[in-house]
């Protein structure tokens, strides 16, 4: 971790850890260093003087009512939108000269957008070059959907829509995984295999996950730590040490109950 | 079990031939009334020559390559007409669509022309551009401009800007963003234009071919009106309504194709 203790020199540069190689050090992943971060819409004060470190192969997870300001969060991250002041900032953990581009960091949304008039490969394949399109095939593959390629989106149900757009967020192989809600709309049968495919992809290309959700619930199976915003401010910080995959046991439950009283309280 | 399946599948050949056939009914039935009065000598030929008449003088026509001439002649006229207007519809559609100080400049502008009907400017043509092909042209031009600018424009207005958000944050550029979400998004609303745009092309060839042409379908049937060649008349109006038919299925087509991800022309 102390190669993120970046508070120390004023100016923010990436702090080699020379000594130390982080156990992080073999992801994918990135870290993201955010520093006193506001955003204000007109008057409207949304985030404010907010620090996080989300370190690199990381499983965010980001809890809180409507209106906490989760969403505008995610939104800066993926540099869909500006932060009114403060910084966020990408290290790459193999290589820090490394910059992070954008391609490194992909966003999946609560729908899945997928363009109605490319098939399901097509989609997938959306800004890759040519030479890396059987990577997409692959994806699909992972994901259950190979037997869909040729279909369009508009004949595909809910859940594998869903499918198609993890595959397509997974294949510029991004060292960063935005999820906004993505799974809010399924039904929960659906979003309990959403989950553990989201789990296990995590855990095979060791990129940093950062999922926006408000149901505790599915924070508590995918996280390695939750964070509760409240009022644009980090309200409480949860460390999940739960094995995975994980099965709803009693210290499950005792820790989801402690979130969602958390979350009631503000 | 599989007789019943077999008179089934009969019953439902009969009545989709029936289905097919019934559309034709009215028109064969109108046909024949017709060829019946003619004969009969209650409909004088002056009037409204025999429907067999009317075949005749196709087929004399057809053989003597002089109705090829014609069809070649209007044909050509209306597709370069809808090259150009269209062309340029489709040009500054998508141009005032995307970009907001273009449409601020021209969209008012656009707007007022587009008042005008296109046929009002006949005189100022012909002072313009004489009575030659370029004449022609420009009113073919203009008056299918408007119905494809509008629907481009609006088309480019409605795509859904989650999807361009989502493709700016998948790395595609500007061009990509334009190739694989903007165009395709305005696709049906463009094709929607065109159609419009086929319907109304035919209107003002036969106008404009009636100012003093040299070819083409209209100079046929005014010939021929001056010689009271009622037949031949027939033989114009019918070309029309046949090449407008073909016009319109082939632009279905095209939509059929264009559009097969759309729900609505999916089986």
């Amino acid at each position: 971790m102390s190669n993120l203790n970046f508070y120390n020199n004023g100016l923010i540069q990436p702090v080699i850890d020379a000594e130390k190689p982080n156990s992080a050090i073999n992801t994918h992943g990135a870290n993201i260093l955010i520093e006193q971060l506001y955003k204000f819409y007109g008057d409207v004060k949304v985030l404010e003087d907010l620090d996080l470190n989300i370190q690199a192969g990381e499983f965010l997870a980001i809890v809180g009512r409507s209106g906490c300001g989760k969403s505008t969060l995610l939104r800066l991250i993926a540099q869909l939108e500006k932060a009114s002041y403060g910084e966020i900032k990408f290290q790459s953990v193999r290589n820090f000269r490394e910059g992070i581009g954008n391609d490194d960091i992909r966003v999946m949304f609560q729908d899945p957008r997928l363009l109605p008039w490319k098939n399901i490969l097509q989609n997938v394949q959306l800004g890759l070059p040519k030479a890396q399109h059987p990577l997409a095939e692959s994806l699909l593959e992972k994901v259950g959907l190979k037997d869909k390629a040729t279909q369009w989106p508009t004949q595909l149900s809910g859940g594998q829509r869903q499918r198609a757009a993890l595959a397509r967020a997974l294949s510029h192989s991004p060292r960063i995984l935005l999820l906004d809600e993505p799974l809010g709309a399924l039904d929960a049968l659906t979003r309990l295999e959403m989950q553990s495919l989201i789990e296990r992809l995590w855990i095979e290309q060791g990129f940093t996950a950062l999922l926006v959700t408000h149901d505790v619930s599915e924070a508590v199976q995918l996280a390695d730590r939750i964070i509760l915003l409240d009022q644009g401010h980090i309200a409480h910080n949860f460390q999940v040490n739960l094995p995975r995959p994980r099965k709803k046991s009693i210290a499950f439950a005792q820790l989801e109950q402690q979130v969602l009283d958390a979350v009631l309280a503000t | 079990m599989s007789g019943k399946v077999f008179l089934d599948d009969v019953s439902r050949g009969t009545r989709h031939f029936g289905k097919s056939l019934l559309p034709w009914l009215v028109p064969i039935l109108l046909l024949m009334i017709w060829q019946i009065a003619s004969s009969s000598g209650l409909l004088q030929s002056r009037v409204l020559p025999a429907p067999t008449a009317v075949v005749s003088a196709f087929w004399h026509l057809l053989i003597s390559g002089e109705l090829w001439h014609h069809v070649k002649v209007s044909a050509g006229r209306a597709l370069l007409g809808l090259l150009v207007g269209g062309g340029l519809g489709l040009v500054l559609g998508l141009l005032n669509g995307s970009s907001r100080i273009a449409s601020t400049l021209l969209d008012t502008t656009l707007q007022m022309i587009r008042n005008i009907p296109a046929l009002a400017l006949i005189p100022l043509v012909i002072l313009w551009f004489g009575i030659d092909e370029t004449a022609k042209l420009f009113l073919v031009a203009v008056g299918v401009f408007f119905p494809i600018y509008i629907n481009t424009y609006h088309g480019i207005r409605a795509v859904d800007p989650q999807l361009i958000e989502m493709g700016k944050s998948y790395g595609l550029n500007r061009w990509q963003l334009y190739k694989e979400i903007i165009l395709p998004s305005a696709m049906p609303s463009i094709l929607v234009g065109l159609r419009f745009a086929l319907g109304l092309v035919w209107v003002l060839l036969i106008v404009a071919e009636t100012i003093s042409a040299q070819a083409g379908i209209g100079y046929m049937t005014m010939n021929a009106r001056e010689f009271l060649q009622t037949d031949i008349v027939l033989v114009g109006i019918l070309l029309y309504a046949i090449l407008g038919k073909l016009a319109d299925v082939l632009a279905r087509s095209l939509e059929r194709y264009l559009l097969r991800w759309h729900a609505g022309y999916q089986k």
